[in-house]
């Protein structure tokens, strides 16, 4: 391993494990605390750090340089870790460094619909359903489909009509991750990092009683 | 394999049809094959033939999670490596041996195999070479995906020819499928066996055809309310032939 490693930029706004994973592909060895000053603002809380590198660990990915004292949570800033396996994306682990699977049904049916190019969502539901490794049901797809529709991610291509739903083609695939459904119903795309769809007030009124 | 496949079949999946198994067995035969050969396969096949659920099955996150790319006519290398840094989601900076080593790093590190749609439109033009150079310094597998006279072009860049493992070609929709298929697209309708060779010949065993016929007759049955489209049943069979000139 006599190359150094070329820097990768990952695209779109990253999540806090995605922050952590690119610092310590960055450092190589490091601390707690000085991966945590690493991986900028906003500042991450370092007792989910502690958390992902013990996983990390668990799962063979780190490996710690030297034993941690008798009062784990107060002397584990003195532990070092040495990144030995590496990996591009970051790792998607429990506590018990199991890898975690939520979150693979929206990117089956992302990746779907730019190889479909042209579907409905029973289309997106059928491409995205592996057997018992990613189940998607007909409502996850439809409403997944429907909301990036109204976000303005399709063209039509068929209006629906009976009970032929509509047909759509991906027109703006904004980059590796699936725009994502918030809790407010809103369409939030981290490639590009804005909302894509919100509900408007009246919407908002309207949905009341 | 078999395990997979096992896993793919019943209800509300991608029908294992034929060409879904063919392009399982092609990323497998890719993707273990034996250190030192070669690790492109081809794809092709007439349009409609389900090709494109090919793709979808082999980029799937949780099965062969392949970085799947579609070439368009006006590709230039610059813009066919732009476009699979998006498709891994990494920001592409710099001049293209750069963006490529970076394509390269991320392509040996994470074992991703690399899906390309379209390849009739780079064909011809240099754009190729960058696919070919990938795969020699990443040594990652590589699935193209065209129509039917792929292979003939290919087999024009000699240099290109000898790196093909696998020359898959996309078969027609067989009466097996034809089961499968109408188990997910009209599973509580009976199909009059003189029916189901009629659709199979008038669509020439076009997936996309079969599947809107498969509607049409479940439009019809809903309409007459049956539960059994007979063989003689008068359902307008999509044939996908231009309509021919009306007669004067």
């Amino acid at each position: 391993m006599a190359r150094k490693p070329i820097h990768l930029e990952m695209a779109g706004m990253l999540t806090p494990r995605e922050r952590m994973w690119q610092a310590i592909r960055q450092k190589r060895t490091f601390t707690c605390m000085e991966l945590q000053e690493a991986c900028g603002r906003p500042m991450l809380n370092l007792y989910s750090i502690q958390d992902y590198l013990l996983a990390l660990a668990r799962a063979g990915y780190l490996k710690q340089l030297n034993k941690q004292g008798q009062d784990a949570r107060a002397k584990f800033d003195q532990v070092r870790f040495e990144l030995v396996k590496d990996s591009f994306e970051a790792p998607r682990l429990d506590k018990q460094g199991r890898q975690v699977e939520q979150g693979t049904a929206t990117l089956a049916m992302w990746r779907a619909m730019k190889a479909l190019k042209e579907f409905d969502y029973k289309d997106v539901q059928k491409a995205a359903t592996l057997g018992k490794v990613c189940e998607v049901s007909l409502q996850t797809a439809k409403s997944y489909v429907t909301a990036l529709a109204r976000a303005g991610y399709f063209r039509t291509v068929r209006e629906s009509a009976g009970p032929m739903p509509a047909r759509y083609r991906l027109v703006r695939d904004t980059g590796a991750h699936p725009p994502a459904i918030t809790r407010r119903k809103a369409v939030f795309d981290r490639n590009v990092g804005e909302f894509t769809w919100q509900q408007t007030e009246q919407e908002v009124v309207d949905g009341l009683e | 394999m078999t395990k997979k496949m096992a896993n793919t079949s019943g209800g509300g999946v991608i029908a294992p049809t034929s060409n879904i198994s063919l392009v399982h067995t092609t990323m497998e035969a890719l993707t273990t094959r034996a250190p030192g050969l070669p690790g492109i396969g081809t794809f092709y096949g007439r349009s409609g033939l389900g090709k494109s659920f090919g793709a979808a099955y082999a980029s799937h996150p949780a099965g062969f999670n392949g970085i799947y790319v579609s070439c368009r006519s006006f590709e230039t290398k610059k813009s066919l490596a732009e476009q699979i840094c998006k498709a891994i989601g990494i920001t592409p900076k710099g001049n293209i041996p750069a963006i490529v080593d970076a394509i390269v790093e991320v392509l040996s590190l994470s074992g991703r195999p690399l899906i390309v749609d379209e390849v009739d439109y780079v064909v011809d033009s240099r754009t190729l070479e960058l696919i070919r150079d990938l795969h020699d310094a990443s040594g990652a597998a590589i699935l193209l995906i065209g129509e039917e006279h792929l292979p003939a072009k290919l087999k024009r860049h000699e240099r290109f020819d000898n790196r093909v493992l696998i020359w898959q070609p996309a078969v027609a929709c067989t009466v097996a499928d034809f089961e499968l298929l109408a188990k997910q697209y009209a599973s509580e309708i009976r199909i009059d066996p003189e029916l189901k060779k009629r659709v199979l010949a008038e669509t020439q065993g076009i997936t996309r055809r079969v599947v809107v016929n498969l509607e049409n007759i479940k439009r019809w049955c809903d309409r007459q309310g049956a539960k059994e489209a007979p063989a003689d049943c008068n359902v307008d069979l999509y044939t996908g032939r231009a309509p021919g000139r009306a007669g004067l």
